[in-house]
């Protein structure tokens, strides 16, 4: 019950589970707090970090490096598809490990090599390059969702975990750094 | 305050600034990165200062789970999701022993042992074994990365603050470019250990990690590092031998018109699950951010265009591209037209 409601709060479930597990939030009090909790734990890991003090030079340094752009900040869309990891840090190359273990969906094949190809014939898409951002943003949710619906490409997991081994700031863990996908 | 005490205190800030400007660099070996840009007088040597300091705390964060037995939960988040996990963590004598289970979704497990890593599928009853190369070149790589990071980011120790109940240093690794991102860093003031990360582009999180809770320093339970199902049952059982080590210049390739502050770390020659032919592995560094470029012959099964990308991932860019008779993947944790610059900078000596 708790990975639907997990799935429901990242719009993963089908109409029909939707009305049946909100049916049960309702009905629950354990799941109406399940669904709350999820909700505050998302909520604190969505805000954006914060810098408690030396503002001002923090700034001063930003103002100093960074050219003026006159393109508008546009905020990361969420789309409910994809999971993925990346912090050059050691104890992150740990968790690195477990975002790799999410692409690997139940039914991909392990030693069917040319799924890598099968997958990315039809998904891969032209790189967009624009200077506009609003448009690279809107093309993405449609595109993320098309190459995940297929089980994760194993020859780019094998890169993906070989990559890990050679990031900065590690130290635990060798592997680092993975494409998952959120079962 | 009196004009005697400003004195002194000045004359204190002085003596710890040239404390650290003459301490410091044995940790940060050849740094060169320093000396960029940095202006004169009593606040560079503060800042230059305040920036070698933070890069003591990033090796801290290195050293740390070399020397530290830990257990603990986390939950890591991108492009809104989130997952959770248990890490037990443990260092003896005999090496470094570490078990990853993730809690949510289909049971999955990672567990190393020294340079062994195994990754269990349950639900698939499949097992992957990698021997990793590591000590063969991962002690010369590490300086590098570490110092050059001056040349590309602002290191910066700010406040503290607390998570999970210890009191953690800020450090702030801010991207003086586009072409990558910046990184947040909370470290436990008293062991170094990381314990929160947000990687950022501009003010943004992209991805972030953090400890939920933990226990740092207490007798770790060796049953904890077992896996949690049968493994010999495994009926799919892959291993990944080690890697042929370095190969330089041999692969025939080359990387040209990089993006500002990358430069090449390694080459190496690697052989993956179910496939004899050697892959090259060409690995590239701003000092933070690892880019790895891979290059394999295409096959009849992979009718690729000419250029292929993978929609950005969280923090992870991944760019394909057909050189000659040749697939070269590049996979790398920047923003999406860094890796297609780079992507398109590999050039093969001699195109098939």
């Amino acid at each position: 019950m708790k990975d639907k409601i997990s799935a429901l709060m990242d719009g993963e479930l089908d109409s029909i589970d939707v009305a049946d597990t909100i049916t049960q939030i309702k009905e629950t009090e354990e799941l109406r707090n399940e669904w709350s909790t999820y909700h505050l734990i998302g909520e604190v890991l969505r805000q954006p970090a914060m810098s408690t003090s030396d503002i001002s030079s923090s700034i001063r340094n930003k103002m100093d490096m960074e050219p003026t752009v006159l393109t508008p900040d546009i905020p990361r869309e969420e789309n409910g598809q994809i999971f993925a990891f990346a912090i050059a840090a050691s104890m992150l190359a740990a968790v690195a490990a477990v975002s790799w273990m999410g692409a690997q969906t139940i039914n991909a094949p392990l030693t069917d090599e040319p799924s890598l190809q099968a997958v990315i014939k039809n998904k891969f898409v032209e790189p967009i390059v624009t200077s506009d951002p609003v448009l690279a943003q809107k093309e993405e949710p449609k595109t993320d969702k098309l190459v995940f619906q297929d089980p994760a490409p194993i020859r780019l997991n094998d890169y993906m975990f070989a990559h890990g081994e050679f990031t900065a700031i590690r130290g635990v863990s060798p592997y680092m750094r993975t494409v998952a996908r959120r079962p | 305050m009196t004009y005697q005490q400003i004195i002194k205190n000045s004359a204190l800030v002085l003596l710890v600034a040239s404390i650290f400007g003459f301490v410091l660099p044995s940790f940060a070996e050849g740094s060169s990165g320093i000396s960029t840009g940095a202006p004169s007088g009593l606040q560079s040597i503060v800042n230059v200062s305040a920036s070698k300091e933070a890069q003591v705390w990033l090796q801290r964060i290195v050293d740390a789970p070399r020397k530290l037995n830990y257990t603990g939960i986390f939950v890591y988040s991108s492009d809104g999701h989130m997952e959770t996990s248990r890490v037990v963590h443990m260092v003896n004598n005999e090496g470094e022993f570490e078990r990853i289970e993730v809690l949510d979704g289909p049971p999955r497990e990672v567990i190393r042992n020294n340079n062994e890593v195994k990754r269990y599928f349950p639900a698939r009853k499949t097992l992957v074994t990698e021997k990793r190369g590591l000590q063969k070149f991962f002690p010369a790589l590490l300086p590098k990365p570490l110092s050059d990071l001056n040349n590309n980011y602002i290191v910066k120790k700010i406040g503290r603050e607390r998570i999970s109940d210890y009191e953690c240093q800020v450090i702030v690794l801010e991207a003086k470019d586009s072409m990558r991102y910046s990184q947040r860093l909370w470290v436990d003031v008293a062991t170094g250990l990381l314990l929160k990360a947000a990687v950022m582009e501009r003010n943004q999180v992209v991805e972030q990690f953090v400890f939920t809770s933990l226990e740092i320093d207490s007798e770790v339970d060796k049953e904890l590092l077992k896996p949690g199902y049968v493994t010999r049952n495994a009926e799919v059982n892959i291993i990944n031998p080690v890697t042929s080590g370095t190969v330089k210049g041999e692969l025939g390739w080359q990387i040209k018109n990089l993006p500002s502050g990358f430069s090449k770390i390694n080459e190496v020659r690697r052989i993956f699950s179910g496939t004899t032919t050697p892959v090259g592995h060409i690995t590239l560094s701003d000092g933070l951010a690892a880019i790895s470029v891979f290059i394999r012959p295409v096959t009849k099964e992979d009718p690729l265009g000419p250029h292929e990308s993978y929609p950005q991932q969280g923090a992870i860019s991944i760019y394909a591209r057909t050189v000659g008779k040749n697939v070269v993947t590049t996979i790398c944790e920047v923003p999406r037209a860094t890796v297609i610059q780079i992507g398109n900078s590999v050039k093969t000596y001699k195109v098939k």
